[in-house]
């Protein structure tokens, strides 16, 4: 809960867990005020989130006004990831791992084929048919926000994907500052060193001690 | 050859053909170019910046490379480039970048420039593909930000494309003029499409200004 003058608008909610099998893709409902964490349950897991309100079909996360709105091709603590109308959906709170995309596509089946690994499916097909059985109807599948995925960005420019350094219990929190719906891939990425599906769990809480 | 001019602030939409090469201008120097494109044969299909960096492993680009779309088909291939310097990371300028950002309703915008000649198409703001900013510049600091900075393209620079694909492509000549990104002053963009070269004698690289 946020300590606003007024008494919060709504009652505090129960914790709430979402288990995600790599290699798949799950959604967790998240209200203005609460903490959503997500939490690596296996050795060099990516996960890929996207964000959407339920209310505006039209608003959702958008990792390129993210970038801009800090000025930042890298995602860092403190930072607000932001709407495709440039308003603060959430800040990144805790991060216990530092490393992180803002600049990578979503995979797809076709994509994932081309480059050799048999039997994913892929990211964006993953998500698509997730948001079809949440009743949501974004105007186009944006672009990710990759956490825990690790690719090194140079100077000139050069994207040079690194080995995954996340380990099991690794996490990130974030405040959540609007009404969304969260949806977090755990699906083969195809960026190198960082394409094996584990699986993760996503939390909401009201305050982070309480789970 | 066809030369378009594109207002300074204002945008332009139109359509290239395979095996054409497309010049943009820009005319006066330090004006950046935000630039976008869709298969002519399926709209969905986008020139995208952000399947183009995981293709080329870099934010950059430079004379050789090809420009991929969200299917991660080749659009453009960069033959020639007076520049070297553009950027692929910035969304286009829109309402809400200056009504948030900079307090300043009413402003014009990329996104409405770019959207003007594409909803003719049928696209909705929605459908307009991240742009690829022309002229723009956007270092990379030592920390990873991005540098907010003035082009270093001069009057007449210029970057030309083979055009690998159908496409419908517009042009906007960013009316951002509060922040670094156009020296303050917007000036106007030209466009020039060559036909196939197969079909056209060789020209020299001045043949555009």
């Amino acid at each position: 809960m946020l300590l606003l003058k007024e008494p919060f608008s709504r009652v505090p909610l129960p914790p709430q867990t979402v288990y995600v099998p790599g290699g798949e893709s799950r959604a967790i409902d998240v209200k203005a005020g609460q903490i959503l964490r997500v939490e690596a349950k296996g050795q060099g897991a990516v996960a890929s989130i996207f964000g959407f309100s339920r209310t505006d079909h039209d608003v959702y996360i958008s990792v390129h006004h993210t970038r801009v709105f800090s000025n930042s091709y890298v995602l860092q603590a403190g930072m607000r990831i932001v709407s495709n109308r440039r308003r603060a959906l959430m800040v990144l709170g805790k991060d216990s791992v530092g490393k992180h995309d803002l600049l990578l596509p979503a995979s797809t089946t076709a994509y994932l084929v081309e480059q050799g690994y048999v039997g994913h499916t892929g990211c964006v097909e993953s998500v698509s048919e997730l948001i079809k059985t949440l009743g949501l109807k974004p105007p186009k599948i944006p672009d990710p926000v990759n956490l825990f995925m690790h690719v090194s960005l140079h100077q000139d420019g050069r994207i040079e994907p690194l080995p995954n350094i996340t380990r099991v219990g690794d996490f990130v929190a974030c405040r959540v500052v609007a009404d969304m719906v969260f949806i977090v891939s755990a699906c083969c990425t195809g960026i190198p060193g960082n394409d094996i599906p584990r699986s993760l769990e996503l939390s909401v809480v009201e305050e982070l001690n309480e789970s | 050859m066809q030369m378009l001019t594109i207002a300074a602030g204002h945008g332009r939409t139109f359509e290239v053909k395979a095996g054409q090469q497309l010049t943009i201008i820009d005319v006066k120097g330090q004006q950046a170019a935000d630039f976008v494109a869709v298969v002519a044969s399926n709209h969905s299909e986008k020139l995208s910046p952000t399947h183009t960096r995981r293709h080329l492993s870099s934010l950059f680009f430079k004379v050789g490379d090809t420009l991929y779309s969200t299917l991660g088909r080749p659009l453009l291939r960069v033959i020639e480039d007076t520049v070297g310097v553009h950027d692929a990371n910035v969304p286009a300028c829109d309402d809400t970048r200056f009504v948030v950002d900079f307090n300043v309703t009413g402003h014009r915008n990329c996104l409405d420039n770019l959207h003007a000649g594409l909803a003719l198409y049928g696209l909705s703001p929605f459908d307009i593909p991240e742009p690829f900013n022309l002229f723009q510049n956007g270092p990379v600091t030592s920390d990873c930000r991005m540098q907010v900075t003035d082009p270093i393209s001069k009057a007449g620079d210029h970057i030309t494309f083979d055009v690998l694909e159908d496409m419908v492509c517009a042009v906007s000549s960013c009316p951002q003029d509060i922040i670094p990104g156009n020296g303050l002053k917007v000036t106007e963009i030209a466009i020039s499409i060559l036909p196939n070269s197969a079909d056209s004698t060789p020209t020299d690289s001045n043949a555009t200004s």
